[in-house]
């Protein structure tokens, strides 16, 4: 695949979470990614501006695009909930985040998620 | 064959260049710099140039064969700076990972516990405070509270450093969440990965190793401060350099090993033969501990 369009197609897609970025770093940044908006418009090349912009060189630059970014944000905070193995009572468990899964105390069976 | 030989040995130079003596021979121009011109005249440049035209004019006297020895002698002197320096490599490593004596770590490990589940607190305030369905500002806020529970630590703090915390968090979520125990389960996990991740894997390790290495090189230069006072700034130029590239190389490094444990903690309690290998569905934790106590036969 021609990788300028490889570069064009990870910019289209992802070019809200680079100006959300971009936002959060300095106003050359923010001034680059406008630069590149407007070569992107033009169908002019991207790709050498875009490794500007991430500090990588073009290889990393691509793959950056295409895996990096998307997940540089804080993403949706997940809730978790547990409750009684067979809905006997109506005991509810939060365990802390990615922490061990809460059991009941009585038959020792791990607590359903809700 | 011979073109793998070559191939071989021109990568190996290749090492033995970026590795040992190029880093070697820039500390071996500093240690110079240092004897040279000590703390007082630090910056003389005056000074600077009378020894290198001292120096070169003592090189061209000598006879060839001499100088060739010294070219020889400086670059295994360089290598050898090198060789210690990576020997060192060892301790850094333990250091960033928190892999410290127990009396040393345990109160580190109290505070930065505290200071993580005090986090966790703020995030579930918020959360009771506002319950769903929630307006855009509140999940913002949530989030952003989420966001600092997990880039201090991303599952309860076990080790004293916060690299040591992003591998303890992959242990701790395979353990708490599959069961699996991955002082025994990573080897078997590693040998039944496809190629690809164990390759993504390698390169991340990778990254952290040179990062290891470049932080170390940060102790020969610190310790030469104390004969000339800009080989401190280096050093801790290094140091710094060094510590930032490896606190992204371990991100990398954990985030994949935490993904690989997701996506193939099943195949391995397959192929343990405790679950059915055409089964489906995240790992159970009663599942993978059942693989532990395979994989750990009591020990």
């Amino acid at each position: 695949m021609d990788v300028e369009r490889a570069a064009l197609t990870s910019l289209c897609r992802e070019v809200d979470a680079l100006r959300e970025e971009a936002r959060r770093h300095s106003l050359d940044r923010e001034q680059l990614l406008d630069r590149i908006l407007t070569e992107a418009r033009s169908r002019r090349p991207v790709l050498g501006l875009l490794s500007r912009l991430l500090g990588a060189d073009t290889d990393t630059t691509l793959r950056a695009l295409g895996a990096g970014l998307p997940g540089m944000g804080p993403g949706r905070a997940r809730e978790e909930r547990f409750s009684c193995p067979d809905g006997a009572c109506d005991r509810t468990e939060v365990p802390p985040p990615a922490g061990a899964l809460p059991r009941c105390r009585v038959t020792g069976h791990p607590m359903r998620p809700v | 064959m011979g073109g793998f030989f070559q191939e071989l040995a021109k990568v190996l130079a290749q090492r033995w260049v970026s590795l040992l003596a190029l880093p070697g021979a820039f500390f071996i121009a500093a240690a110079w710099l240092a004897v040279s011109l000590g703390h007082s005249r630090a910056w003389d440049h005056a000074l600077l140039v009378q020894r290198v035209n001292a120096a070169t004019t003592t090189l061209t006297k000598l006879p060839v064969g001499l100088q060739v020895l010294g070219v020889v002698a400086l670059l295994a002197a360089a290598a050898g700076v090198g060789l210690v320096v990576q020997a060192l490599a060892g301790v850094t490593r333990r250091l960033w990972l928190g892999q410290w004596p127990h009396w040393l770590a345990a109160p580190l490990v109290r505070r930065r516990r505290a200071r993580w589940h005090r986090l966790v607190a703020k995030r579930r305030r918020l959360e009771e405070d506002s319950p769903e369905p929630r307006a855009q500002v509140d999940h913002d806020r949530i989030d952003a509270a989420a966001d600092r529970v997990n880039r201090m630590a991303m599952a309860e703090p076990g080790r004293p450093t916060w690299m040591g915390d992003r591998v303890h968090a992959v242990e701790s979520v395979a353990l708490h969440r599959g069961g699996l125990d991955l002082a025994f389960g990573w080897p078997r996990l590693w040998l039944l990965l496809p190629e690809t991740t164990r390759t993504e894997l390698g390169n991340a390790h990778a990254a952290f190793a040179a990062a290891v290495a470049t932080g170390t090189w940060a102790v020969p230069y610190l310790l030469l401060g104390t004969s000339w006072w800009p080989a401190a700034l280096m050093g801790v130029a290094t140091g710094v350099t060094g510590w930032a590239r490896a606190r992204s190389a371990i991100t990398d490094l954990s985030s994949l090993a935490e993904a690989a444990v997701d996506l193939h903690g099943r195949e391995l309690a397959a192929a343990l033969g405790v679950v059915d290998p055409e089964g489906s569905g995240p790992l159970t934790v009663a599942e993978g501990e059942r693989a532990t106590n395979l994989m750990r036969k009591g020990r």
